[in-house]
């Protein structure tokens, strides 16, 4: 079997065990060479990888000098905490006043990725409209903005800026304020797997659905005969390119039609010439890993995006967003099974995969991997999880990133300290970056422009700094 | 024991529950009756008394408006049901409905299939099993509306399927909406609360206030959000309430949550006792082992919160129990129980409900752009029933189906009435016009090998197993582009009907029709066929049949040109063998279930 070596892995050795699994395809082989060159310095892509739920940053991010390990450990009553020997404090450029964190040590990958400079943390951003101190609270200057707390309001304030029902993602926006980058904006904002989010679409540009097998065809019955007859087939083509319909359902849903339509040829050419690319591993070597590669749904969709990147001549695109949902981290309970042994696990196993893979094609700095949540989560414990919060943190991983360092400030574990608010339940942290500077640095990097970002992120100008300084 | 105060944690579940067993399973000891069959069903109101016949006014005029009326009522118009309701009207077809005795309970046709002795496959959650369970009933039964009311309660009161206690979820909660659909919103709200299915989904079993631990908030954000009142206060039409900026007002705010999270609080699998009565197994039997208990209803212990709540304007007292006699755990847990009776009256009673619950609830059955009087109608009906009944559902159905906004084409904007069908309802009404079978009266519902899918045809929507409480869609999903975001409408099915699912949509339709529907039990594959008697006295006739697949599937659009199209590809294939009469009605079958005239419902 084909052995997966994270550390280790180089543009060469990743073809060269793509090679050996056999099927292999002389054009993949092509195609990832021809990466390596052309468009390879004008092409950058942002991948959005959503952990839905919301993240307990808490037990992402570790607190672990020994007054902020104590004071975690005390507010996290039956939730068993690694012990602090097992914690490796982060090096950081900036300077925490003597306050350290570690990742969860079920996070290899991250760590490795950390060190070697290629993945940052933001640590404390979240649905912020306005700076807010505990103080202003407190005293009733400002107000939480809407539905803190509300897990779908929430989803919407970090992909959209409004609440639930807002239709236009930044994603989409930033690709509607770069159409004239790409020669075609069919392919500009993909959608990888089970849940649609509006972060995809902008006011012109619209998600496209990538299947996470790679499957895509035309509208059966539409090539050929249908049941023996040309007449049937032709018959259905004319009903579903009809433009005459006044019913928006009817109208809308032949949109989507029209859409597979004008999409699977080149969609379904990018699939099949990118069959034997970034082999998904089955390296058991590493702990615990059988599970981590075995169904896990995040690194196939991101196996999608690679496809889909790979093939960005055929997609005709310079500039590209993709969404993908991961889910169950709304842990309200089962934290060491479902967080630990399922989340931790896949998602570490998946951000090593990829950017082995993008090294591999040698687009590393062509392409950006971002996390985002809902919220962080509550402070204490509920028993065995911890309830909705309000901060959190999110990781930025790519050969562009000024990785191995935090952005933003870590907090003491004080429920009574500034990093806190507790006037309406148990305490929840107070963000100190908002979404709209951490999303407004991801789309300067691909390219939106200064005087564009007040149109997607509204609320910027609110704030002192408009990007964060990790790209 | 696990009596007092146990960590909450799933752990300690899994090691109580064989505790559990012996009292809970072994026949108690105090002789409370198990009611065969009907465990959950208990305290739910009794089936109507036989309806009077309906006046002849409340007749439909044509063939196409009885089918019209089936599509929103049931799974799919068939014939037999169009020539019923031509003959005694649409409210006496609802009572008869409301009358019928409730089918087999899914639990039963998950045990009763040929594999239920591969106990491996039978608690399997990836088998096909539970698919085929819901599909078969719905597509193949009679009790149809009270199917339909129980999907469009399932996505209200959402589960995701899962196990627990070895345990399936998915027939459990099937039951459990279809046994509520003609009951009242207060019932199934509190027989939702105290199932171990809910209170696995959104993590309030074993759920505790103390111990260094605050009560988990899951549930007592989710039941007010999503099960009862929402996010914002509402009119009696639907529309929001504002403040004096002009800004919708907020129902609750984190303390209402943090004040109900401690009512729910002290619930976990009875050992015996309050509700031993209503715990019945798989088969309508007492549990026969732990992976029955899952249908068993919670109970509250003795280590429920006694601190003082306050939620949405309601205060509970503190229960100061160093002032109780000694052994006084009775006292506690029925202070308990009664704390969280005062929070589902408060949230079954609250002025947001009516409008919140009938605008649900219209948009599963007719359309996803009610107008507000047909809001303020049904909401109308859900406050009284006009005896004086709150949240009785079937006079909010009886008033969604017939009220004129459903029924009188006057009465509708032909731009935008209307909903789209999901990729489930609309591949049961195809199985159901067809009559898939295999042959053993199941319906089996994938469409390749073993596995794929796990038997449905999108990822996006499985049967009784949304991706989260949040259901499979939103109720306020709006698309970005297009003619409903230019009209600012909504379209929730619209959320999971993106370019992959519409391609998934046609390629199943076509290999079904090639090879009939399949699916996985016991290892071993399993084949549909479909039944063409009702649409072969027709084939050799382009404009009959036209007519007939158009009927059952399309009525109420606007059929013109369609039917055109119809009429040439069915007329192209001009043989008399049984092989050309075949592919002329799947021709009319194909073009029709690909076409926007079939797919929004209307």
């Amino acid at each position: 079997m084909q052995k997966f070596d994270a550390t280790k892995i180089n543009r060469r050795s990743f073809l060269g065990g793509a090679a050996l699994l056999g099927g292999f395809s002389p054009l993949a082989l092509q195609m990832a060479a021809t990466t390596a060159n052309a468009q390879a310095n004008s092409y950058r892509a942002l991948v959005c990888l959503y952990l839905d739920g919301g993240l307990d940053h808490y037990h992402t991010m570790i607190p672990c000098d020994q007054t902020n390990y104590a004071a975690i450990v005390g507010q996290r009553s039956g939730i068993t905490m690694p012990p602090r020997s097992a914690l490796t404090p982060l090096t950081t450029r900036t300077s925490q006043g003597g306050r350290q964190v570690a990742f969860h040590p079920i996070l290899t990958q991250s760590k490795r990725l950390y060190d070697q400079g290629k993945l940052a943390v933001i640590y404390g951003h979240g649905n912020l409209d306005e700076p807010i101190t505990r103080a202003d609270l407190e005293a009733g200057r400002v107000k939480l903005p809407s539905a803190v707390g509300s897990h779908n309001d929430s989803n919407a304030a970090i992909h959209t800026f409004g609440l639930e029902g807002a239709r236009y993602g930044w994603g989409g926006l930033a690709m509607d304020s770069l159409q004239a980058s790409n020669p075609d904006n069919l392919f500009a904002s993909i959608g990888v797997g089970q849940l649609n989010n509006p972060f995809n679409d902008g006011r012109a540009v619209q998600m496209i659905k990538a299947d996470t097998w790679g499957r895509a065809t035309n509208i059966s019955g539409l090539e050929g005969t249908l049941f023996g007859s040309s007449v049937a087939s032709a018959e259905l083509d004319s009903i579903l390119r009809r433009g005459d319909m006044t019913n928006a359902l009817d109208k809308d849903y032949l949109g989507v039609n029209q859409r597979v339509m004008s999409s699977y040829r080149r969609l379904g050419d990018a699939f099949a010439a990118t069959q034997s690319l970034a082999p998904i591993p089955t390296d058991t070597t590493l702990p615990n890993y059988t599970v981590a590669w075995r169904d896990n749904d995040v690194v196939a969709s991101l196996r999608t995006v690679l496809r889909c990147i790979a093939s960005r001549t055929t997609l005709n695109v310079n500039r590209q967003v993709f969404f993908i949902n991961m889910r169950n981290f709304d842990t309200h309970g089962n934290m060491a099974g479902d967080l630990e042994k399922n989340n931790f696990l896949r998602l570490d196993a998946a951000l090593g995969y990829f950017y082995a893979a993008l090294t591999a094609m040698g687009l590393e700095n062509n392409v950006t991997l971002f996390t985002t949540s809902e919220f962080g989560r509550s402070l204490k414990s509920n028993g065995d999880g911890t309830d909705h919060g309000w901060g959190g943190v999110s990781f930025v991983l790519g050969g562009a990133v000024k990785g191995g360092d935090i952005y933003g400030n870590l907090v003491d574990i004080n429920p009574a300290g500034p990093g806190f608010q507790s006037i309406n339940g148990p305490p929840i942290s107070i963000p100190t970056i908002a979404n709209q500077q951490y999303c407004a640095t991801l789309a300067s990097w691909l390219g939106v422009a200064e005087a564009n970002l007040p149109d997607i992120f509204p609320n910027l100008n609110r704030f002192a700094s408009t990007k964060l300084g990790f790209l | 024991m696990c009596v007092s105060m146990p960590p909450k944690v799933r752990v300690a579940l899994f090691l109580c529950a064989t505790a559990i067993l012996s009292s809970c399973g072994g026949g108690g000891g105090d002789g409370s009756p198990q009611v065969a069959g009907q465990g959950i069903t208990a305290g739910s109101s009794p089936p109507a008394p036989p309806p009077p016949p309906g006046p002849s006014a409340d007749k439909p005029a044509t063939r196409v408006d009885a089918a019209r009326f089936l599509n929103q009522a049931t799974f799919g118009a068939t014939g037999a049901d169009i020539d019923r309701v031509m003959s005694v009207g649409y409210a006496a077809w609802i009572d008869e409905q409301f009358a019928m005795p409730r089918g087999r309970t899914f639990r039963n046709w998950y045990l009763e299939d040929g594999a239920s002795s591969n106990s491996a496959e039978y608690f399997d959650p990836n088998s096909d099993r539970e698919s085929a369970a819901w599909f078969t009933r719905v597509t193949r039964e009679p009790d149809q509306l009270r199917l339909r009311m129980a999907w469009a309660l399932s996505q209200i009161f959402v589960v995701n399927g899962g196990t627990l206690m070895g345990g399936t979820a998915q027939p459990v909660w099937m039951d459990l909406t279809a046994d509520n659909a003609f009951g009242t919103y207060r019932n199934m709200l509190e027989k939702v609360t105290f199932s171990p299915v809910m209170g696995n989904m959104l993590s309030y079993l074993w759920n505790q206030d103390g111990n260094g631990a605050i009560p988990d908030q899951n549930y007592a954000r989710e039941i007010m959000q999503l099960f009862s009142i929402g996010l914002w206060q509402l009119n009696q039409d639907g529309s929001s309430k504002l403040d004096n900026a002009g800004k919708r007002i907020p129902t609750y705010s984190q303390a209402d949550v943090v004040g109900l999270s401690s009512v729910f609080t002290g619930l976990a699998l009875s050992s015996g006792g309050d509700r031993k009565g209503t715990c019945v197994g798989y088969n309508g039997k007492p549990p026969q082992g732990e992976q029955d208990l899952i249908a068993c209803e919670l109970s509250v212990w003795p280590w429920t919160s006694t601190k003082a709540k306050s939620f949405l304007g309601v205060s509970i007292a503190a229960l100061d129990v160093s002032k109780l006699p000694a052994n006084s755990e009775g006292t506690i847990q029925a202070q308990g129980r009664k704390n969280i009776g005062i929070a589902l009256d408060t949230l079954a009673s609250h002025s947001n409900t009516p409008p919140f619950i009938a605008r649900n609830l219209i948009q599963r059955f007719t359309t996803s752009n009610p107008s507000p009087a047909y809001i303020r109608r049904v909401a109308d009906k859900f406050v009284d029933n006009g005896n004086g009944v709150r949240g009785d559902f079937k006079a909010v159905l009886k008033q969604i189906l017939l009220d004129p906004e459903a029924r009188d084409s006057a009465q509708q904007d032909k731009a935008i009435y209307g909903k789209l069908r999901e990729p489930l309802l609309a591949q049961v009404h195809y199985n159901r016009v067809l009559r898939a079978s295999d042959g053993k009266g199941n319906v089996w519902a994938g469409s390749g090998g073993c596995k794929v899918y796990h038997g449905v045809i999108s990822e996006l929507e499985r049967p009784y197993a949304a991706p989260s409480v949040f259901n499979y869609y939103r109720p306020g999903f709006s698309p970005a582009s297009g003619e409903a975001a230019k009209r600012n409408l909504v379209v929730p099915e619209m959320q999971i009907t993106d370019t992959v699912a519409v391609m998934d949509w046609a390629t199943y339709v076509k290999q079904t029709l090639d090879r009939g529907g399949t699916g996985c039990s016991g290892g071993a594959r399993r084949q549909n066929t479909f039944d063409y008697s009702e649409l072969l006295p027709f084939a050799d006739n382009a404009t009959l049949l036209a007519d007939e697949v158009l009927l059952r599937f399309a009525a109420g659009s606007d059929t013109s040109a369609l039917r055109s199209s119809l009429i040439r590809a069915i007329q192209s294939v001009s043989g008399t063998t049984s092989t050309d009469r075949i592919n002329r009605i799947k021709i009319a079958v194909m073009l029709t279930l690909l076409s926007p005239e079939y797919r929004v419902q209307r």
